[in-house]
């Protein structure tokens, strides 16, 4: 059978790669003077005219904005999705769960910060695990009563040792985040492991190269500022890594010095994670992926890959645009703001 | 229908409601204000149900106990006895009842109880199969002083990350049980490093698997004794169920007498609360159809101290409840008068025209012999399906009509060629089937007016009898128009001289003008209408030229008579089109078999509903007042759900 299976979904996304936003709209964008200019331009020019076609550029407030553009999100995987092989189609649907575990740490995230809104908070993807619940984890007011909503869903064994723990401490809002995480990854590889053998390949390789520097920004800040317990912290890593093996990530556990780590990561290639200054480790692992990603779709391999390229490079995408509007809402030169984003203009 | 009031000794109310329950005529009207508008008593010595001392005992807490013994014990209810009385049951009734009620809630309390201890047997005998592979016992590894014993589940990938870090937890981790899709473990941890190993457990999603306390002993015995105590639960239940079953067998009959003497006892009470009483006497009043007021007299002679008056100021006080009584041939037209409106008690009663007037107007627009026969073949089904109902009925006699008239247009089926028409073929003779639908019209709405002019005698309406343009004046400018216009289109010229024709016109649309003066002038008044002058002349005026217009217009309606017969065979016309347009056989005879559906279905709604229209606005437009009240008396109706 082969590439024969792909050619449909493929072909949608030459269409659905060849909207995506080019550099020059990020310039655009970049320079904007306010969230209006933002919005009618996303709106005319770009393919966010299907889902902010209804809106008034001037009367639209910047989270509104930013909640539509991250549900397009949802509408493009989901019309991938329909040109998909059945037994891939549930994979892709794996690939809903990253975008409504991303819900849930957010609203995890909000109610540590005690900011239960339930309209501003409303989730923007809900996925297949959590529709049903949606309502009681947006009244949700403690971590406890979070919790207790996801009840029957499949999160729950993630975070039910959670259930009782005090979250004054904020390292157990990490923790609960890190347990998210995990639930995604073990949920898709479990997805993974009924795939093609090839497939299976490529998208180890992916997502294990997430995994892997998720692993490594974890493990380094579990040692350097929260402390976690050893054990624990190895309890939580993300496994099928794709160049770290298990016993590696165990001996990152139990190093006695954290900075040890960067020259452990050299000879993976995974060296400029940790050489700068930290608060930069998340963009530079996004920038890494981001890389990967676009080699990967230019490669244009005609199966599985490209899809979850695809799907890859339109989260970043949603990124890099809220980062633009992050930076026009605190008043970031375009310059400082060009410097966040997650692709090299 | 007549009037009366029941008049007695305030102890014999309860026996008095029971008779006339049980003779089931009396339509009930509260008394109170009955008497308060024609007997001699002043109000002050009238009272009424919810003034006087409640004597009657049952209540609802009572009423209640009893639905649910019948419920429990799916006693059946629906035939009520009607001649239970309180008399055939113990003295102690209410004692006995809640003795019963006692018993049998406490047999189905006890019954729920082992059936959540069995759910709870059930459950632990599932959490005990995960660890049935230990061989210690569980109070041994439950009250050891220095280790503590834990047993629960983890996902495989945590077991995985447990595996390889095995040596850095402070705790001793068996595998104890391999599952689908979780590994069950058993942990020894040394006291002094629980909550550390709690930490890491919790961090691998360990979750306990909780037994209650009181088990002890190696799982898989405890496991075999649970199936022990499962066997003696499910006796248990068993044994109380077959003492239910038994007590339903022994009691039923008590039971049932008190449910049919509570619902008797509600019956009569319709009654007695709309009664008014006095110191000493009661007072029923309602109206009871003429053939009953002997039962009645019979009964109250045996009740003694009782009795009838009739007022026969009928007319005085307010119409009588109606009550439709008709042959079974024409019964189920009912259904269609009572959508219009009940009659009133003194007007004539149009189910048997509107049986005859339907049937002829339907056959005529929906003429075919199978299609027919497919109506009353649903018609049948329907009342054998849901018992007997009017719409069953109706359609049964419209699909013979539509037979009928299939035989008489040569028509089975939309085909035209199987059998010779007997009368002709409605696309063959467009002129005639559309004249033939306003000829029928014609003599339908003659038999309207006939009517009106009947239900003007009963009332002794001379304004709308005489004078009105439904009554006689009506009526002849109805025919001499007819007349007219025969004449001009048969013979060029009018029956009678033209000169004649008009004063003849002339004269009764004055009198339709004026014939409130008129009315009045005959019944010795002065020939003047009420109130205003000017008001009444210029509505009488417009009153006419509606008039005018809706002879016209309401003649030449009944041409859609005609129409639909010829749509029905145009209609057909079309699927025969289609279906030699589709070339194969097979297909041909799909095709018509679907169009015979679409043309029952679709066109025989819309033939229902316009002759429906016709009847409604062109016939009982001009005869049929309605507004009758239902006549609904107080009786033990047997209704085959639930009893009364």
């Amino acid at each position: 059978m082969g590439k024969e299976k792909f050619a449909a979904v493929n072909t949608k996304l030459r269409v659905l790669q060849s909207r995506l936003l080019t550099n020059d709209d990020f310039e655009h964008l970049l320079h904007s003077s306010n969230i209006p200019a933002i919005a009618a331009y996303l709106k005319n020019d770009t393919h966010y005219n299907a889902i902010l076609g209804d809106i008034h550029e001037n009367d639209i407030h910047r989270g509104q904005l930013e909640r539509l553009i991250k549900m397009n999100r949802t509408d493009e995987i989901r019309k991938i999705g329909f040109y998909l092989p059945v037994e891939y189609k549930k994979f892709f649907n794996f690939v809903h769960i990253k975008l409504e575990v991303e819900d849930l740490k957010k609203i995890l995230i909000n109610i540590r910060n005690k900011n239960v809104d339930t309209e501003k908070n409303a989730m923007t993807n809900t996925g297949i695990y959590v529709k049903t619940v949606q309502d009681d984890l947006l009244k949700a007011k403690t971590e406890k009563e979070f919790i207790k909503a996801l009840r029957n869903t499949v999160y729950y064994k993630y975070l039910r040792p959670f259930e009782e723990t005090d979250f004054s401490d904020s390292k157990y809002s990490f923790m609960g985040e890190m347990a998210l995480d995990l639930a995604y990854f073990e949920i898709l590889y479990n997805g993974v492991k009924k795939l093609d053998k090839k497939d299976n390949l490529l998208i180890h390789k992916i997502y294990g190269t997430n995994a892997d520097l998720l692993n490594i920004m974890w493990i380094y800040r579990g040692l350097k500022y929260y402390q976690f317990p050893r054990e624990v912290l190895f309890n939580y890593t993300i496994p099928a890594g794709y160049r770290l093996e298990m016993k590696e990530i165990k001996n990152f556990c139990y190093t006695n010095d954290p900075e040890d780590i960067k020259n452990a990561l050299v000879k993976h290639q995974y060296g400029f994670l940790l050489a700068e200054d930290d608060i930069y480790m998340e963009r530079r692992c996004l920038k890494h992926m981001y890389k990967m990603v676009r080699r990967l779709e230019a490669f244009h391999l005609m199966d599985l890959s490209e899809a979850v390229a695809f799907d890859f490079l339109l989260d970043y995408e949603i990124r890099d645009i809220i980062t633009v509007i992050e930076g026009i809402r605190y008043g970031s030169d375009s310059n400082e703001t060009k410097s966040f984003l997650i692709r090299e203009l | 229908m007549e009037l009366i009031y029941v008049i007695g000794q305030k102890s014999s109310i309860r026996e008095t409601a029971q008779m006339l329950v049980e003779y089931g005529c009396l339509h009930v009207l509260n008394a109170v204000k009955q008497v308060n508008k024609h007997m001699a008593l002043t109000s002050e010595y009238v009272y009424s149900y919810s003034e006087i001392e409640e004597e009657f005992t049952y209540n609802d807490a009572f009423s209640n106990k009893i639905d649910e013994l019948t419920d429990v014990l799916d006693i059946r209810k629906s035939v009520i006895n009607k001649r239970i009385s309180i008399n055939d049951l113990p003295t102690n009734l209410e004692e006995e009842i809640n003795r019963l009620y006692n018993e049998i809630s406490g047999i189905k309390h006890i019954i729920g109880h082992c059936e959540k201890d069995l759910n709870d047997i059930r459950d632990l005998q599932r959490k005990l199969k995960d660890i049935k592979t230990l061989s210690y016992s569980l109070d041994d590894l439950n009250n050891m002083h220095y280790f503590n014993f834990k047993i629960g589940r983890v996902r495989k990938e945590s077991y995985l990350k447990l595996k390889e870090n095995f040596e850095n937890i402070p705790s001793i981790i068996y595998r104890v049980n391999t599952l689908k899709d979780y590994i069950v473990l058993a942990a020894f941890t040394p006291i002094f490093t629980l909550q550390e190993t709690e930490t890491i457990l919790g961090s691998l999603g360990f979750v306990e698997i909780s037994l209650p306390k009181n088990v002890s002993g190696v799982p898989g015995e405890v496991l075999k004794s649970t199936e022990n105590s499962v066997g003696i639960l499910v006796n248990k239940i068993e044994e109380l169920k077959e003492k239910l079953e038994r007590l339903r067998q022994e009691q039923s009959t008590f039971i049932k007498q008190c449910y049919d003497l509570l619902k008797i006892h509600k019956q009569q009470n319709q009654i007695i609360r709309n009664a008014a009483f006095t110191n000493e006497h009661f007072y029923i009043s309602g109206w009871v159809p003429e053939r009953c007021i002997e039962k009645i007299n019979e009964g109250m002679n045996e009740i003694g101290n009782t009795l009838i008056v009739l007022d026969r100021t009928i007319f005085e006080t307010g119409d009588p409840p109606t009550l439709l009584k008709n042959n079974p041939l024409v019964k189920p037209f009912e259904f269609f008068v009572r959508m219009y409106g009940l009659p009133l008690y003194n007007e004539i009663d149009p189910t048997f025209f509107v049986a005859v007037s339907y049937m002829l107007m339907f056959g005529m627009m929906f003429g075919d012999l199978g299609h027919g026969f497919v109506l009353l073949l649903g018609g049948l089904m329907i009342n054998r399906l849901k018992g007997k109902s009017d719409f069953g009925g109706i359609l049964i006699r419209i699909g013979t009509g539509s037979m009928l008239f299939g035989v008489l247009y040569g028509s089975v089926f939309g085909n035209e060629t199987l059998i010779k028409p007997i009368w002709i073929r409605p696309l063959d003779n467009i002129n005639t089937i559309l004249i033939a639908g306003i000829v029928l019209g014609i003599v339908l709405a003659t038999v309207a007016y006939i009517f009106n002019l009947i239900n003007m005698r009963k009332t002794k309406n001379i304004e709308e009898g005489i004078f009105g343009s439904e009554g006689l004046a009506g009526f002849l400018l109805f025919i001499l128009l007819l007349a007219t216009a025969l004449g001009i289109i048969f013979q060029g010229k009018t029956f009678i001289s033209s000169t004649l024709t008009v004063v003849m016109l002339i004269v009764l649309m004055i009198m339709i003008v004026l014939r409130q003066p008129l009315a009045k002038l005959l019944q010795g008044q002065r020939a003047v209408p009420s109130g205003k002058i000017s008001d009444y002349y210029v509505e009488s005026v417009f009153g006419l030229i509606e008039t005018l217009l809706g002879l016209f217009s309401k003649t030449v309606s009944f041409v859609r008579l005609g129409a639909f017969a010829l749509n029905h065979g145009g209609l057909f016309l079309a699927f025969e089109a289609l279906s030699k347009m589709t070339g194969t056989k097979g297909a041909g005879i799909v095709v018509i078999i679907l169009g015979n559906i679409i043309v029952i279905g679709l066109e025989g709604l819309v033939v229902f509903i316009q002759g429906l229209r016709l009847e409604y606005f062109e016939l009982f437009g001009r005869f049929f007042k309605g507004g009758g009240k239902m006549y609904e008396p107080v009786n033990l109706v047997e209704d085959k759900k639930n009893g009364i």
